[in-house]
């Protein structure tokens, strides 16, 4: 997962909220991202001090004059003179346009065929399964709906699997001392 | 006359007197290539194929009945198992796997096995090791290693695996579920994984190998035998170590407390009301502090067993009494 999909998750897992398989993904990368690191750390002591808080009775009114204040800040667009009709209905156009757009470059991404074998050096060995532990059952070989492809690496190219010798590959070593019990 | 019989004893005194000429001693290297080669002789009938429909990675004979420790994760979503002992080769039946430790065990009805000796006393950082196994499929592949570190936590096909054995083994597809054997032929481990690791900047680079410590593989194996199943006690909490400091902040005596880090939905743990950053501070009248004797007391539970248990939650000293409840695998 990348640090975008981390960071939704981050505030689940510092609550002790979050599933097995998103734990795992969340330990494994603040293992090696400091960044999100720092950001997790954030929401744990927010979480700290948000424990710290104690239930009270607030002063009548409160809520009220909140809110008014909060809808004053949401929307202060209210009080704007009107924009005109014609420009709101091109805005309308483009919006559907921009989306019709970014769907055909999904579809165009997730379902084209790759130019040639990653590892053309290593074409005429056998073929191992050394990086990828997902077996070719899963990736059926057909180039018709929506295919994930695990992406290549130039450092460290992968070879085609035909699965044949088994061996997963190890994704990430986490740094904590954290025991499951 | 005289002067020849002189000549003579002179002649037969010298030659008594030459050293005689050194026996050729054996160099400290071919003596370690001898036992190597013993040792991957002792360890070579235990070593099985394992055929899980298209693939073929490697097992362990582990009772003289036929059962076989291998991998759980290659037999996973196997349709058909074989395995091949030397040259016979054998349909296997399938009976269970432990999620947490990846060992599965496999049964075949074979006669004239040959089952591993289990090491008793594990291994610890700098112990050298064997591992045999079918690297690319093929028979009895050895490699000479170091285990590099124990106790690794690593995450394999989304799922975390701990107490790994960290090892300088060349291991090459086909190797996983192969022998790791010490210096006396005996199993300290199983191989399970290597390769390369993700970093944070979305670059591959190597890794070492990785095997399930022989300890693991006997609690694991030795329940599913037992029992059909695997069966093991669980709590539903992620632990961490308790830092001086922190114990010194909280009035703890050395070594008592760990910090929880995480507790499952629906779990043990939930229910006895522990969250996240509760100290544990008592476990079944003991205190809390090594966390690998807390694994195996809580793992070694075969039936939901009630307990009391004594954590910190705000500063306020908790007493609870919950129910262990068995490991549902997920």
């Amino acid at each position: 997962m990348g640090c975008e999909e981390i960071r939704d998750l981050l505030a689940l897992y510092a609550g002790g909220e979050s599933y097995d398989n998103e734990r795992v993904a969340v330990e494994a990368h603040v293992a090696v991202c400091a960044a999100c690191a720092r950001e997790l750390d954030q929401y744990r002591e927010a979480r700290a001090n948000l424990a710290m808080l104690r239930e009270g009775q607030a002063p009548p009114g409160t809520f009220k004059n909140l809110w008014s204040g909060v809808r004053a800040d949401l929307f202060p667009q209210k009080a704007a003179p009107p924009r005109l009709a014609w420009f709101d209905t091109a805005l309308r156009y483009a919006a559907v346009g921009m989306v019709g757009i970014a769907i055909g470059v999904l579809l165009h991404v997730t379902t084209r065929r790759d130019a040639g074998p990653v590892t053309a050096p290593m074409a005429s060995q056998p073929s191992v399964n050394i990086a990828s532990p997902v077996q070719p059952a899963t990736f059926p070989n057909t180039s018709r709906g929506f295919i994930f492809r695990p992406r290549t690496s130039p450092a460290l190219p992968r070879v085609e699997a035909d699965g044949n010798f088994y061996l997963p590959r190890v994704e990430s070593i986490p740094a904590g001392r954290e025991k499951d019990f | 006359m005289v002067c020849t019989s002189l000549l003579l004893l002179l002649s037969v005194a010298f030659v008594q007197a030459a050293p005689a000429a050194p026996a050729k001693e054996e160099t400290t290297l071919q003596k370690l290539e001898r036992e190597i080669s013993a040792i991957v002789e002792k360890v070579r009938p235990s070593v099985v194929r394992v055929h899980a429909d298209d693939l073929t990675f490697s097992g362990v004979i582990y009772t003289k009945d036929g059962h076989v420790v291998t991998d759980a994760s290659g037999i996973e979503h196997a349709v058909e198992l074989r395995v091949t002992v030397g040259d016979r080769s054998f349909t296997a039946d399938r009976m269970d796997a432990d999620k947490r430790t990846g060992i599965a065990v496999i049964k075949i009805s074979a006669k004239e096995l040959m089952p591993a000796s289990i090491s008793a006393e594990g291994c610890k950082s700098g112990t050298q090791a064997i591992v045999v196994g079918n690297a690319l499929g093929m028979p009895s592949c050895s490699s000479f290693c170091t285990i590099g570190g124990i106790g690794r936590s690593i995450l394999v096909r989304g799922r975390k695996y701990e107490n790994m054995l960290q090892m300088s083994a060349a291991v090459l597809p086909g190797d996983c579920g192969a022998f790791v054997a010490d210096s006396a032929g005996r199993l300290v481990g199983l191989v399970q994984s290597a390769g390369a690791v993700e970093t944070g900047d979305e670059k591959l680079v190597p890794a070492p190998a990785f095997a399930v410590p022989a300890a693991w593989v006997k609690f694991s194996a030795d329940r599913i035998i037992k029992h059909g199943k695997m069966v093991r006690g669980w709590l539903g909490a992620s632990l961490l170590p308790l830092s001086d400091a922190a114990r010194s902040h909280l009035g703890l005596d050395a070594g008592v407390g760990a910090e929880v880090a995480r507790v499952e939905r629906e779990s043990p743990a939930r229910k006895a009301g522990l969250a996240a950053r509760d100290i544990l501070v008592s476990f079944d009248g003991q205190s809390v502090g090594d966390l690998d004797a807390l694994q195996w007391k809580i793992a070694a539970v075969e039936e939901p067993t009630k307990v009391r248990i004594v954590f910190l939650h705000n500063g306020e000293t908790k007493t609870v009494e919950t129910q262990i409840e068995l490991d549902p695998q997920k």
